[in-house]
């Protein structure tokens, strides 16, 4: 019945995809039972050809508990900064606070470039001025984000909310029939995927731009920071561009993921993160020539360190985006078939 | 099985006294669990022969709890096609079976002192 596979489909999406499988397949055969047996002592007669009685599963269903609540059971809360009870409303609330965090940067950039026109060669201390700090505070921003939730998650998570207890509380009214329609896991993002493919395609004009007015963007001073933070990278630049622009293409065209896909997604990253890498030793390396255009010796160390702190947050970002291909590259949902004996066989 | 007498209502959920109730009970389902799994069960029969004794426990619950200490290494368990569907079935292993014995001494030895202390009419 199509209620129970969406109930189902929105309990496995919060899963992790190595045991999601299983618990699903538990899920319905559970549920199944469950409805039968409702039928059986409700008294109401179901030809084989049809379904079950569209109130008995709304109930069975709000009975098992809501998705969220189902897949944060099969967790221990403890081991999760955020469960998947809360996973939901910090990707909504993050989402829209880096919006309007990014627009209100954006608005102000614009103004202060209005009220304050720029001296030649001082468009990209200007903005290189305005980078650290949209970095700097999303940086606290998120990290705000996440306390503010873990502590939400662990304020909940007294003694009587765990797992075992909910044997004896009521659980919470919702209605099955506004659950999501059945997605597919392996679905591709398209309008994500454009979005990436686009955003390379700038990132690549915007770096040629770059390279091309670097002599009149940079004073004299700064020339050999620059050369080994831009010029010496710049063919892994592009190539991480230009394959990342690839990557999201056929991504895109392709429209499912699959075992190359994965793999390439990770390749991809990869050049990306060692182009990154190149970027940060030739800044680090040369990043005392700031002192020329007036930094103090402590403002370059907060560089040095922001450089450092860029590197390990793109890192970690890579890791969790890659997480998920790797399980399924690697660890994959268990196969059901070869743990499945026929009774008296 | 005969079921035995329903239990006393729960008061207010959100009460002081529901919440210690909840505790109690709380601390019974893995002993619970673990009696009744010296043959092989699956879920929801599981369920049903707990709720026949007169222990109700909500699916969402004994799911969660069973993949628990299967990955505990106390339960077994395995996929078993019977009737129209597949279903896992979990059995107690040897550990599970020595934990179970040694649960139930301690139960056993909580249960006689938690009558001597109700019973002592000095705690009046």
């Amino acid at each position: 019945m199509e209620l129970i596979e969406r109930y189902l489909y929105d309990v496995g999406r919060r899963l992790p995809a190595k045991q999601r499988q299983e618990v699903v397949d538990e899920l319905r055969t559970s549920i199944y039972d469950a409805l039968e047996d409702a039928h059986e002592s409700e008294g109401i007669s179901r030809p084989a050809a049809q379904g079950f009685n569209e109130e008995l599963v709304v109930g069975e269903l709000q009975g098992l508990g809501s998705p969220q609540e189902v897949a944060a059971s099969y967790f221990p809360q403890s081991r999760y900064l955020i469960g998947p009870q809360h996973y939901d409303q910090f990707r909504q609330t993050v989402t829209w606070v880096f919006s309007s965090l990014g627009a209100v940067f954006f608005v102000l950039f614009c103004i202060t470039l209005w009220a304050q026109p720029l001296e030649p060669g001082q468009f990209a201390g200007r903005l290189a001025g305005w980078g650290w700090e949209l970095l700097d505070t999303s940086i606290f921003v998120f990290a705000l984000l996440v306390l503010i939730f873990a502590a939400i998650q662990r304020l909940e998570w007294d003694e009587d909310s765990a797992p075992e207890s909910a044997a004896f509380e009521g659980k919470a009214l919702w209605d099955p029939r506004d659950l999501p329609a059945i997605g597919d896991l392996e679905e591709v993002n398209r309008f994500g995927a454009i979005t990436s493919a686009v955003a390379d395609l700038v990132l690549l004009g915007l770096l040629a731009r770059l390279v091309y007015q670097l002599p009149e963007l940079i004073p004299e001073s700064l020339s050999t920071l620059a050369s080994s933070t831009l010029l010496t990278p710049l063919p892994w630049l592009v190539a991480a561009l230009g394959l990342g622009f690839l990557f999201h293409l056929v991504l895109a065209l392709r429209g499912k993921w699959h075992r190359g896909l994965r793999l390439a997604h990770l390749a991809v990253d990869l050049v990306a993160l060692y182009a990154l890498w190149q970027v940060v030793q030739g800044f680090l390396a040369h990043s005392g020539d700031l002192a020329a255009v007036g930094f103090s010796e402590n403002a370059i160390r907060v560089a040095n360190g922001n450089a450092w702190m860029v590197l390990v947050i793109f890192s970690a970002i890579l890791v969790w985006e890659n997480v998920k291909h790797l399980r399924y590259l690697f660890g994959g949902a268990p196969a059901k078939g070869s743990s499945v004996q026929v009774a008296g066989s | 099985m005969p079921s035995s007498s329903p239990s006393p209502p729960l008061p207010d959920a959100n009460s002081p006294e529901a919440k210690l109730i909840l505790e109690l009970r709380r601390g019974c389902l893995v002993l619970a669990t673990l009696s009744q799994l010296k043959s092989p069960q699956y879920g929801y029969s599981l369920l049903q022969e707990l709720a026949q004794q007169g222990l109700e426990v909500e699916q969402g619950t004994l799911y969660p709890l069973l993949r628990r200490l299967a990955k505990q290494g106390l339960l077994s368990d395995e996929w078993l096609v019977e009737g129209p569907r597949p279903r896992k079935y979990y059995r107690l292993n040897d550990e599970g079976h020595r934990v179970l014995a040694s649960l139930t001494n301690h139960w056993q030895e909580i249960v006689q002192v938690m009558e001597g202390l109700l019973a002592d009419p000095a705690g009046d």
